[in-house]
Protein backbone atom coordinates (compact mmCIF):
# COMPACT_ATOMS: atom_id res chain seq x y z
CA UNK A 1 0.00 0.00 0.00
CA UNK A 2 2.53 2.29 1.35
CA UNK A 3 4.43 1.34 -2.09
CA UNK A 4 1.39 2.58 -4.28
CA UNK A 5 1.14 6.31 -2.86
CA UNK A 6 4.80 6.04 -2.98
CA UNK A 7 4.51 5.33 -6.48
CA UNK A 8 1.78 8.11 -7.12
CA UNK A 9 3.28 10.65 -5.80
CA UNK A 10 6.50 10.28 -7.47
CA UNK A 11 4.38 10.05 -10.92
CA UNK A 12 2.62 12.98 -10.23
CA UNK A 13 6.09 15.09 -9.56
CA UNK A 14 7.29 13.91 -12.33
CA UNK A 15 3.89 15.09 -14.34
CA UNK A 16 4.44 18.63 -13.25
CA UNK A 17 8.28 18.58 -14.14
CA UNK A 18 7.61 17.16 -17.62
CA UNK A 19 5.20 20.52 -18.01
CA UNK A 20 7.50 22.98 -16.39
CA UNK A 21 10.17 21.79 -19.03
CA UNK A 22 7.71 22.26 -21.82
CA UNK A 23 6.54 25.27 -20.96
CA UNK A 24 9.78 26.73 -20.35
CA UNK A 25 10.90 25.34 -23.73
CA UNK A 26 7.80 26.79 -25.35
CA UNK A 27 9.00 30.24 -24.07
CA UNK A 28 12.84 29.71 -24.83
CA UNK A 29 11.55 28.94 -28.62
CA UNK A 30 9.26 31.97 -28.65
CA UNK A 31 12.27 34.36 -27.56
CA UNK A 32 14.80 32.26 -30.30
CA UNK A 33 12.20 33.54 -32.53
CA UNK A 34 11.54 36.75 -31.28
CA UNK A 35 15.50 37.27 -32.09
CA UNK A 36 15.97 36.19 -35.15
CA UNK A 37 12.65 38.06 -36.00
CA UNK A 38 10.49 34.76 -37.41
CA UNK A 39 8.20 35.19 -34.71
CA UNK A 40 4.47 35.06 -35.04
CA UNK A 41 1.23 34.52 -32.65
CA UNK A 42 0.22 31.20 -34.19
CA UNK A 43 -2.46 29.69 -31.34
CA UNK A 44 -5.30 31.50 -30.68
CA UNK A 45 -7.04 29.73 -27.49
CA UNK A 46 -7.63 29.90 -23.86
CA UNK A 47 -4.36 28.55 -22.77
CA UNK A 48 -2.16 30.68 -20.83
CA UNK A 49 0.91 30.36 -23.70
CA UNK A 50 -1.47 31.89 -26.04
CA UNK A 51 -1.88 34.89 -23.93
CA UNK A 52 1.86 34.92 -23.53
CA UNK A 53 2.25 35.06 -27.17
CA UNK A 54 0.05 37.49 -27.81
CA UNK A 55 1.83 40.01 -25.43
CA UNK A 56 4.89 39.06 -26.88
CA UNK A 57 3.72 39.37 -30.31
CA UNK A 58 2.06 43.06 -29.26
CA UNK A 59 5.63 44.26 -27.23
CA UNK A 60 7.31 43.41 -30.72
CA UNK A 61 5.80 45.58 -32.96
CA UNK A 62 5.72 48.36 -30.83
CA UNK A 63 9.47 48.01 -30.98
CA UNK A 64 9.90 47.85 -34.18
CA UNK A 65 7.39 50.95 -35.12
CA UNK A 66 8.78 52.76 -32.02
CA UNK A 67 12.16 52.33 -34.07
CA UNK A 68 10.78 53.35 -37.20
CA UNK A 69 9.64 56.23 -35.95
CA UNK A 70 12.84 57.12 -34.49
CA UNK A 71 14.44 56.29 -37.70
CA UNK A 72 12.79 58.58 -39.60
CA UNK A 73 12.88 61.52 -37.24
CA UNK A 74 16.72 61.21 -36.97
CA UNK A 75 17.07 60.92 -41.02
CA UNK A 76 14.48 64.26 -40.76
CA UNK A 77 17.10 66.26 -38.44
CA UNK A 78 20.16 65.17 -40.25
CA UNK A 79 18.92 66.10 -43.26
CA UNK A 80 17.34 69.88 -41.72
CA UNK A 81 21.10 70.68 -40.47
CA UNK A 82 22.54 69.50 -43.74
CA UNK A 83 20.13 72.04 -44.89
CA UNK A 84 21.33 74.65 -42.30
CA UNK A 85 24.59 74.64 -42.65
CA UNK A 86 24.59 74.36 -46.09
CA UNK A 87 22.56 77.59 -46.45
CA UNK A 88 24.37 79.16 -43.60
CA UNK A 89 27.55 78.81 -46.20
CA UNK A 90 26.40 81.10 -48.64
CA UNK A 91 25.97 84.15 -45.83
CA UNK A 92 29.20 83.51 -44.46
CA UNK A 93 30.67 83.63 -48.04
CA UNK A 94 28.97 86.43 -48.35
CA UNK A 95 30.07 88.12 -45.17
CA UNK A 96 33.42 87.18 -45.97
CA UNK A 97 33.33 88.71 -49.85
CA UNK A 98 32.14 92.08 -48.58
CA UNK A 99 34.47 92.15 -45.30
CA UNK A 100 37.40 92.51 -48.07
CA UNK A 101 35.52 94.76 -50.42
CA UNK A 102 35.76 96.71 -47.16
CA UNK A 103 38.74 96.39 -46.18
CA UNK A 104 39.69 97.09 -50.37
CA UNK A 105 37.83 100.42 -49.80
CA UNK A 106 39.35 101.52 -46.71
CA UNK A 107 42.90 100.83 -47.89
CA UNK A 108 42.17 102.85 -50.79
CA UNK A 109 40.29 105.39 -49.36
CA UNK A 110 40.05 105.80 -45.35
CA UNK A 111 43.71 104.11 -44.43
CA UNK A 112 43.25 103.77 -41.04
CA UNK A 113 45.47 101.44 -39.16
CA UNK A 114 42.70 100.47 -36.32
CA UNK A 115 39.87 100.21 -39.26
CA UNK A 116 41.62 97.80 -41.26
CA UNK A 117 42.67 95.51 -37.72
CA UNK A 118 38.87 95.32 -37.47
CA UNK A 119 37.82 94.64 -40.23
CA UNK A 120 40.48 92.13 -40.48
CA UNK A 121 39.70 90.21 -37.00
CA UNK A 122 35.96 89.75 -39.08
CA UNK A 123 36.70 88.22 -42.08
CA UNK A 124 39.14 85.87 -39.95
CA UNK A 125 36.67 85.19 -37.65
CA UNK A 126 33.86 84.69 -40.81
CA UNK A 127 36.67 82.79 -42.32
CA UNK A 128 37.14 79.94 -39.12
CA UNK A 129 33.15 80.13 -38.95
CA UNK A 130 33.13 78.78 -42.53
CA UNK A 131 35.33 76.34 -41.88
CA UNK A 132 33.25 74.65 -39.23
CA UNK A 133 29.83 74.70 -41.28
CA UNK A 134 31.72 73.62 -43.96
CA UNK A 135 32.43 70.47 -41.49
CA UNK A 136 29.34 70.39 -40.08
CA UNK A 137 28.00 69.86 -43.43
CA UNK A 138 29.95 67.34 -44.37
CA UNK A 139 29.49 65.13 -40.89
CA UNK A 140 25.92 64.71 -41.42
CA UNK A 141 26.02 63.85 -44.87
CA UNK A 142 28.08 61.24 -43.85
CA UNK A 143 25.13 60.59 -41.10
CA UNK A 144 22.92 60.99 -44.17
CA UNK A 145 24.99 58.39 -46.06
CA UNK A 146 24.92 61.02 -48.65
CA UNK A 147 29.29 59.60 -48.84
CA UNK A 148 28.50 58.14 -51.98
CA UNK A 149 32.10 56.85 -53.25
CA UNK A 150 32.59 56.33 -57.01
CA UNK A 151 35.14 53.52 -56.55
CA UNK A 152 37.98 53.64 -59.67
CA UNK A 153 41.15 52.56 -60.07
CA UNK A 154 43.47 55.95 -60.74
CA UNK A 155 46.53 57.16 -60.19
CA UNK A 156 47.24 58.42 -56.51
CA UNK A 157 49.67 61.33 -58.01
CA UNK A 158 46.64 63.94 -58.17
CA UNK A 159 45.90 63.29 -54.36
CA UNK A 160 49.55 64.36 -53.62
CA UNK A 161 49.61 67.33 -55.91
CA UNK A 162 46.54 68.77 -54.13
CA UNK A 163 47.79 68.24 -50.96
CA UNK A 164 51.33 70.04 -51.52
CA UNK A 165 48.89 72.62 -53.25
CA UNK A 166 46.44 73.32 -50.49
CA UNK A 167 49.38 73.02 -47.28
CA UNK A 168 52.77 73.50 -48.53
CA UNK A 169 52.10 77.64 -47.87
CA UNK A 170 50.59 77.09 -44.78
CA UNK A 171 53.70 74.33 -43.30
CA UNK A 172 55.74 77.61 -44.77
CA UNK A 173 54.14 79.66 -42.58
CA UNK A 174 54.45 77.37 -39.48
CA UNK A 175 58.19 76.83 -40.38
CA UNK A 176 57.25 73.34 -40.56
CA UNK A 177 59.80 71.15 -42.98
CA UNK A 178 56.96 69.68 -45.56
CA UNK A 179 58.19 67.10 -47.77
CA UNK A 180 55.69 64.66 -50.31
CA UNK A 181 57.37 61.94 -52.15
CA UNK A 182 55.58 61.88 -55.62
CA UNK A 183 54.71 57.83 -56.59
CA UNK A 184 53.69 56.69 -59.64
CA UNK A 185 51.50 53.99 -57.59
CA UNK A 186 47.70 53.46 -58.53
CA UNK A 187 44.72 52.30 -56.05
CA UNK A 188 40.83 52.09 -56.02
CA UNK A 189 39.57 55.79 -54.66
CA UNK A 190 37.22 58.34 -55.15
CA UNK A 191 39.67 61.51 -56.11
CA UNK A 192 37.50 64.34 -54.30
CA UNK A 193 36.69 62.23 -50.75
CA UNK A 194 40.23 60.90 -50.90
CA UNK A 195 41.83 64.08 -50.70
CA UNK A 196 39.21 65.32 -48.15
CA UNK A 197 40.30 61.99 -46.02
CA UNK A 198 44.27 63.06 -46.39
CA UNK A 199 43.60 66.60 -46.29
CA UNK A 200 42.26 65.89 -42.52
CA UNK A 201 44.78 63.56 -41.65
CA UNK A 202 47.69 66.08 -42.97
CA UNK A 203 46.31 69.18 -41.29
CA UNK A 204 46.05 67.39 -38.00
CA UNK A 205 49.81 66.67 -38.38
CA UNK A 206 50.38 70.20 -38.67
CA UNK A 207 48.44 71.54 -36.20
CA UNK A 208 50.30 69.04 -33.37
CA UNK A 209 53.94 69.52 -34.96
CA UNK A 210 55.88 72.21 -33.68
CA UNK A 211 57.79 75.01 -35.74
CA UNK A 212 61.35 73.54 -36.88
CA UNK A 213 59.61 70.10 -37.02
CA UNK A 214 58.37 68.14 -40.63
CA UNK A 215 55.74 66.32 -41.42
CA UNK A 216 56.16 64.04 -44.28
CA UNK A 217 54.41 62.10 -46.92
CA UNK A 218 55.15 58.84 -48.71
CA UNK A 219 53.16 55.89 -50.64
CA UNK A 220 54.32 52.54 -50.87
CA UNK A 221 52.90 49.32 -52.50
CA UNK A 222 51.76 45.93 -50.70
CA UNK A 223 50.63 43.18 -52.75
CA UNK A 224 47.02 44.03 -51.55
CA UNK A 225 46.83 47.63 -50.31
CA UNK A 226 48.33 50.54 -51.21
CA UNK A 227 49.75 52.79 -48.63
CA UNK A 228 49.77 56.84 -48.29
CA UNK A 229 51.94 57.37 -45.05
CA UNK A 230 51.58 60.49 -42.86
CA UNK A 231 54.36 60.76 -40.41
CA UNK A 232 54.87 64.00 -38.36
CA UNK A 233 57.52 65.26 -35.61
CA UNK A 234 54.86 66.64 -33.33
CA UNK A 235 53.32 65.96 -30.23
CA UNK A 236 52.17 62.83 -30.65
CA UNK A 237 49.36 60.59 -29.13
CA UNK A 238 49.83 58.84 -26.06
CA UNK A 239 49.01 55.43 -25.94
CA UNK A 240 45.82 55.20 -24.05
CA UNK A 241 43.98 58.03 -26.45
CA UNK A 242 45.30 56.10 -29.46
CA UNK A 243 42.19 53.92 -30.06
CA UNK A 244 39.61 56.97 -29.53
CA UNK A 245 41.15 59.38 -31.68
CA UNK A 246 38.90 58.31 -34.71
CA UNK A 247 35.60 58.30 -33.10
CA UNK A 248 33.73 61.16 -33.35
CA UNK A 249 34.19 64.42 -31.26
CA UNK A 250 37.20 63.47 -29.51
CA UNK A 251 39.67 66.16 -28.65
CA UNK A 252 42.79 65.25 -26.46
CA UNK A 253 43.29 66.62 -23.63
CA UNK A 254 46.75 68.21 -24.85
CA UNK A 255 44.34 69.50 -27.61
CA UNK A 256 42.01 71.46 -26.14
CA UNK A 257 43.32 74.63 -26.52
CA UNK A 258 43.74 74.38 -30.49
CA UNK A 259 40.70 75.05 -32.66
CA UNK A 260 38.68 72.36 -33.92
CA UNK A 261 35.74 69.93 -33.86
CA UNK A 262 37.69 66.59 -33.13
CA UNK A 263 35.41 65.06 -36.45
CA UNK A 264 38.46 65.58 -38.92
CA UNK A 265 39.94 62.07 -38.54
CA UNK A 266 36.88 60.93 -38.07
CA UNK A 267 35.94 61.99 -41.55
CA UNK A 268 38.93 60.29 -42.24
CA UNK A 269 38.57 56.90 -41.13
CA UNK A 270 34.47 56.86 -42.75
CA UNK A 271 35.54 57.78 -46.30
CA UNK A 272 38.77 55.26 -46.33
CA UNK A 273 36.56 52.67 -44.22
CA UNK A 274 33.68 53.48 -47.37
CA UNK A 275 36.30 52.59 -50.01
CA UNK A 276 37.22 49.24 -48.48
CA UNK A 277 40.46 50.57 -47.01
CA UNK A 278 41.65 51.14 -43.51
CA UNK A 279 43.38 53.78 -41.22
CA UNK A 280 45.83 53.38 -38.69
CA UNK A 281 48.09 55.09 -36.17
CA UNK A 282 51.56 54.88 -34.78
CA UNK A 283 52.30 57.20 -32.13
CA UNK A 284 55.11 57.95 -29.25
CA UNK A 285 54.55 60.91 -26.97
CA UNK A 286 56.82 63.69 -27.84
CA UNK A 287 58.36 62.02 -30.47
CA UNK A 288 56.08 62.19 -33.57
CA UNK A 289 52.85 60.08 -35.09
CA UNK A 290 52.73 58.44 -38.21
CA UNK A 291 48.86 57.71 -39.70
CA UNK A 292 48.68 54.91 -42.43
CA UNK A 293 45.65 55.09 -45.13
CA UNK A 294 45.60 51.95 -46.26
CA UNK A 295 43.60 51.74 -50.15
CA UNK A 296 42.58 48.90 -51.79
CA UNK A 297 44.81 47.89 -54.89
CA UNK A 298 42.67 46.11 -57.03
CA UNK A 299 38.62 46.22 -57.02
CA UNK A 300 37.40 43.28 -54.53
CA UNK A 301 34.79 41.60 -56.85
CA UNK B 1 3.84 48.34 -40.49
CA UNK B 2 0.68 47.16 -42.01
CA UNK B 3 -2.04 46.65 -39.35
CA UNK B 4 -5.09 45.75 -41.22
CA UNK B 5 -5.55 45.48 -45.37
CA UNK B 6 -8.79 44.04 -47.04
CA UNK B 7 -8.36 42.81 -50.58
CA UNK B 8 -11.55 43.12 -53.10
CA UNK B 9 -14.21 42.29 -49.89
CA UNK B 10 -17.64 42.12 -51.11
CA UNK B 11 -20.87 41.13 -48.95
CA UNK B 12 -24.18 40.62 -51.04
CA UNK B 13 -27.33 40.12 -49.36
CA UNK B 14 -30.44 38.15 -50.93
CA UNK B 15 -29.96 36.15 -53.94
CA UNK B 16 -30.88 35.51 -57.98
CA UNK B 17 -32.38 39.48 -59.10
CA UNK B 18 -32.43 40.68 -55.93
CA UNK B 19 -29.66 41.20 -54.90
CA UNK B 20 -27.94 43.97 -52.72
CA UNK B 21 -24.52 44.94 -52.65
CA UNK B 22 -23.66 46.19 -49.12
CA UNK B 23 -20.16 46.42 -50.03
CA UNK B 24 -18.78 45.88 -53.50
CA UNK B 25 -15.16 45.45 -53.51
CA UNK B 26 -13.33 47.12 -50.75
CA UNK B 27 -9.42 47.56 -50.91
CA UNK B 28 -7.63 48.95 -48.03
CA UNK B 29 -4.65 49.12 -46.16
CA UNK B 30 -4.50 51.24 -43.14
CA UNK B 31 -0.75 51.26 -40.88
CA UNK B 32 0.34 50.26 -37.31
CA UNK B 33 -0.87 53.56 -35.12
CA UNK B 34 -3.02 55.26 -37.85
CA UNK B 35 -6.25 56.80 -36.72
CA UNK B 36 -8.60 56.80 -39.88
CA UNK B 37 -12.19 57.80 -39.83
CA UNK B 38 -14.35 56.02 -42.42
CA UNK B 39 -17.36 58.63 -43.56
CA UNK B 40 -20.20 58.18 -45.73
CA UNK B 41 -24.44 58.14 -45.43
CA UNK B 42 -26.47 55.88 -43.89
CA UNK B 43 -26.98 52.69 -46.06
CA UNK B 44 -23.31 53.00 -47.51
CA UNK B 45 -22.14 50.14 -45.88
CA UNK B 46 -20.08 51.80 -43.28
CA UNK B 47 -20.70 49.56 -40.20
CA UNK B 48 -20.99 46.50 -42.28
CA UNK B 49 -17.49 46.84 -43.20
CA UNK B 50 -16.40 47.79 -39.48
CA UNK B 51 -18.69 44.40 -38.29
CA UNK B 52 -16.04 42.55 -40.63
CA UNK B 53 -12.97 43.82 -39.95
CA UNK B 54 -14.00 43.40 -36.26
CA UNK B 55 -15.26 39.76 -36.60
CA UNK B 56 -18.61 40.36 -35.95
CA UNK B 57 -20.29 39.49 -39.95
CA UNK B 58 -18.15 37.43 -42.27
CA UNK B 59 -17.75 38.75 -45.91
CA UNK B 60 -19.62 36.87 -48.92
CA UNK B 61 -16.06 37.13 -51.01
CA UNK B 62 -12.80 38.68 -50.25
CA UNK B 63 -9.89 38.95 -47.78
CA UNK B 64 -9.28 40.38 -44.31
CA UNK B 65 -5.92 40.31 -42.99
CA UNK B 66 -6.15 41.92 -39.10
CA UNK B 67 -2.50 41.84 -37.57
CA UNK B 68 -0.99 39.21 -39.91
CA UNK B 69 -3.79 36.86 -39.35
CA UNK B 70 -6.41 35.70 -42.32
CA UNK B 71 -9.77 36.12 -40.45
CA UNK B 72 -11.39 34.27 -42.77
CA UNK B 73 -8.67 31.25 -41.12
CA UNK B 74 -10.01 31.25 -38.24
CA UNK B 75 -12.43 29.18 -36.04
CA UNK B 76 -14.98 30.22 -34.64
CA UNK B 77 -13.34 29.71 -31.34
CA UNK B 78 -10.02 31.15 -32.50
CA UNK B 79 -12.25 34.72 -33.84
CA UNK B 80 -13.52 35.05 -30.68
CA UNK B 81 -10.44 35.00 -28.99
CA UNK B 82 -9.42 36.71 -31.49
CA UNK B 83 -11.70 39.51 -31.05
CA UNK B 84 -10.47 39.62 -27.38
CA UNK B 85 -7.61 40.44 -27.62
CA UNK B 86 -6.66 42.31 -30.59
CA UNK B 87 -9.60 44.52 -31.03
CA UNK B 88 -11.56 46.97 -28.94
CA UNK B 89 -14.71 48.43 -29.70
CA UNK B 90 -16.36 51.50 -28.73
CA UNK B 91 -20.45 51.75 -29.71
CA UNK B 92 -22.32 54.72 -30.38
CA UNK B 93 -24.92 53.10 -27.65
CA UNK B 94 -21.44 52.84 -25.33
CA UNK B 95 -23.18 49.23 -24.38
CA UNK B 96 -21.94 49.09 -20.58
CA UNK B 97 -23.34 46.51 -18.61
CA UNK B 98 -25.86 48.35 -16.21
CA UNK B 99 -25.25 45.65 -12.92
CA UNK B 100 -21.50 46.83 -13.00
CA UNK B 101 -19.84 49.88 -11.65
CA UNK B 102 -17.20 51.41 -14.15
CA UNK B 103 -14.44 50.09 -12.86
CA UNK B 104 -16.12 46.38 -13.17
CA UNK B 105 -16.57 47.51 -16.72
CA UNK B 106 -13.35 48.46 -17.89
CA UNK B 107 -11.98 45.12 -16.51
CA UNK B 108 -14.10 42.71 -17.80
CA UNK B 109 -12.79 41.97 -20.91
CA UNK B 110 -9.55 40.94 -19.35
CA UNK B 111 -11.01 38.79 -17.02
CA UNK B 112 -12.60 37.11 -19.18
CA UNK B 113 -9.49 36.52 -20.68
CA UNK B 114 -7.91 35.04 -17.57
CA UNK B 115 -5.51 38.05 -17.31
CA UNK B 116 -5.11 40.37 -14.70
CA UNK B 117 -5.78 43.78 -15.14
CA UNK B 118 -2.18 45.38 -15.23
CA UNK B 119 -3.63 49.00 -12.15
CA UNK B 120 -0.96 51.23 -13.59
CA UNK B 121 -1.70 51.27 -16.99
CA UNK B 122 -5.66 51.53 -16.62
CA UNK B 123 -5.48 53.72 -13.81
CA UNK B 124 -3.05 55.41 -16.50
CA UNK B 125 -5.79 55.73 -19.26
CA UNK B 126 -8.66 56.32 -16.66
CA UNK B 127 -6.92 59.32 -15.83
CA UNK B 128 -6.08 60.89 -19.30
CA UNK B 129 -9.83 60.14 -20.05
CA UNK B 130 -10.82 61.99 -16.77
CA UNK B 131 -13.23 58.96 -14.95
CA UNK B 132 -11.03 58.67 -12.41
CA UNK B 133 -13.29 59.68 -9.46
CA UNK B 134 -16.04 57.53 -11.42
CA UNK B 135 -15.08 54.38 -11.02
CA UNK B 136 -17.57 53.47 -8.17
CA UNK B 137 -20.72 54.20 -9.87
CA UNK B 138 -22.71 52.38 -11.74
CA UNK B 139 -22.80 53.16 -15.36
CA UNK B 140 -26.83 54.43 -15.18
CA UNK B 141 -25.77 57.28 -12.64
CA UNK B 142 -23.08 58.57 -15.66
CA UNK B 143 -23.24 61.29 -18.43
CA UNK B 144 -23.89 60.32 -21.90
CA UNK B 145 -19.90 61.79 -22.22
CA UNK B 146 -18.77 60.02 -19.01
CA UNK B 147 -19.75 57.01 -20.66
CA UNK B 148 -18.61 56.81 -23.32
CA UNK B 149 -15.43 57.90 -22.24
CA UNK B 150 -15.66 54.70 -19.45
CA UNK B 151 -16.22 53.14 -22.72
CA UNK B 152 -13.31 53.91 -24.19
CA UNK B 153 -10.90 52.78 -21.57
CA UNK B 154 -12.72 49.42 -21.69
CA UNK B 155 -11.96 48.95 -25.04
CA UNK B 156 -8.30 50.28 -24.70
CA UNK B 157 -8.19 48.24 -21.41
CA UNK B 158 -6.40 44.56 -23.49
CA UNK B 159 -4.25 46.86 -25.12
CA UNK B 160 -5.48 45.69 -28.19
CA UNK B 161 -3.81 46.08 -31.87
CA UNK B 162 -6.83 48.29 -33.19
CA UNK B 163 -9.97 49.99 -31.83
CA UNK B 164 -13.15 50.02 -34.05
CA UNK B 165 -15.63 52.44 -32.95
CA UNK B 166 -18.83 52.76 -34.87
CA UNK B 167 -20.39 56.29 -34.63
CA UNK B 168 -18.66 56.96 -30.99
CA UNK B 169 -19.91 60.33 -30.46
CA UNK B 170 -23.87 59.94 -32.04
CA UNK B 171 -25.27 60.37 -28.95
CA UNK B 172 -23.17 63.24 -27.47
CA UNK B 173 -23.40 67.03 -27.88
CA UNK B 174 -20.45 68.74 -30.80
CA UNK B 175 -17.99 69.71 -27.73
CA UNK B 176 -18.36 66.77 -25.86
CA UNK B 177 -17.62 64.86 -29.16
CA UNK B 178 -14.81 66.65 -29.62
CA UNK B 179 -13.30 66.37 -26.24
CA UNK B 180 -13.88 62.29 -26.43
CA UNK B 181 -11.75 62.07 -29.85
CA UNK B 182 -9.02 64.38 -28.66
CA UNK B 183 -8.92 62.29 -25.53
CA UNK B 184 -8.70 58.89 -27.47
CA UNK B 185 -6.66 60.20 -29.50
CA UNK B 186 -3.68 61.15 -27.34
CA UNK B 187 -4.12 57.27 -25.35
CA UNK B 188 -3.95 55.74 -28.68
CA UNK B 189 -1.05 57.54 -29.61
CA UNK B 190 0.75 57.09 -26.26
CA UNK B 191 -0.10 53.63 -27.02
CA UNK B 192 0.49 53.42 -30.25
CA UNK B 193 -3.05 51.96 -30.76
CA UNK B 194 -4.60 51.93 -34.41
CA UNK B 195 -8.36 53.44 -34.68
CA UNK B 196 -10.64 53.12 -37.52
CA UNK B 197 -13.64 55.36 -36.64
CA UNK B 198 -16.92 55.62 -38.27
CA UNK B 199 -18.74 58.88 -38.23
CA UNK B 200 -21.05 61.24 -40.27
CA UNK B 201 -19.93 64.11 -38.53
CA UNK B 202 -17.03 65.93 -40.50
CA UNK B 203 -16.34 68.03 -38.12
CA UNK B 204 -15.00 64.89 -36.31
CA UNK B 205 -13.48 62.96 -39.17
CA UNK B 206 -11.04 66.06 -39.41
CA UNK B 207 -9.53 64.96 -36.24
CA UNK B 208 -8.25 61.79 -37.92
CA UNK B 209 -5.21 61.60 -39.75
CA UNK B 210 -6.81 60.01 -42.92
CA UNK B 211 -10.21 60.05 -44.16
CA UNK B 212 -11.80 57.40 -46.34
CA UNK B 213 -15.32 57.78 -47.55
CA UNK B 214 -17.80 54.81 -48.42
CA UNK B 215 -20.58 55.34 -51.03
CA UNK B 216 -22.50 52.58 -52.35
CA UNK B 217 -20.14 50.10 -50.77
CA UNK B 218 -17.20 50.97 -52.58
CA UNK B 219 -14.26 53.55 -51.36
CA UNK B 220 -14.65 56.81 -53.18
CA UNK B 221 -11.70 59.10 -51.69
Amino acid sequence: MALFYICTIFFIIAFFVKREQNLMGNIQKMLDNAITGKFNDISLNESKMSIIENSMWRYLCDCQMSYQKLLSEKEQIQAQISDISHQTGTHIANIILYSQLLEEQQELYVNNSETAECLSIIRKEAEELDFLTGFLEKLSRMETGIINVTLKKQKIMPVLSSITNQFQKQALKQQIQFSIEMSDESAVFDLKWTKEAVANVVDNALKYTRAGGSVSISVKAYSFFVCIRVSDTGTGIPEREQANIFTRFYRSEAASEKAGLGIGLYIAREVIKAQGGYIKVDSVENKGSCFSMYLLKDKVS
Amino acid sequence: MLILETKDLKKVYGKGGTEVYALNGINLKVERGEFLAVVGSSGSGKTTFLNMIGGLDVPTSGEIILDNKRLSALSDNELTVFRRRKTGFIFQQYNLIPMLNVWENIVLPLKLDGRQPDEDYISEIVQILGIEKKLKELPGKLSGGEQQRAAACRALATKPSVILADEPTGSLDSVTSQNVIELLKITSAKYRQTIIMITHNEEIAQLADRIIRIEDGKIVG
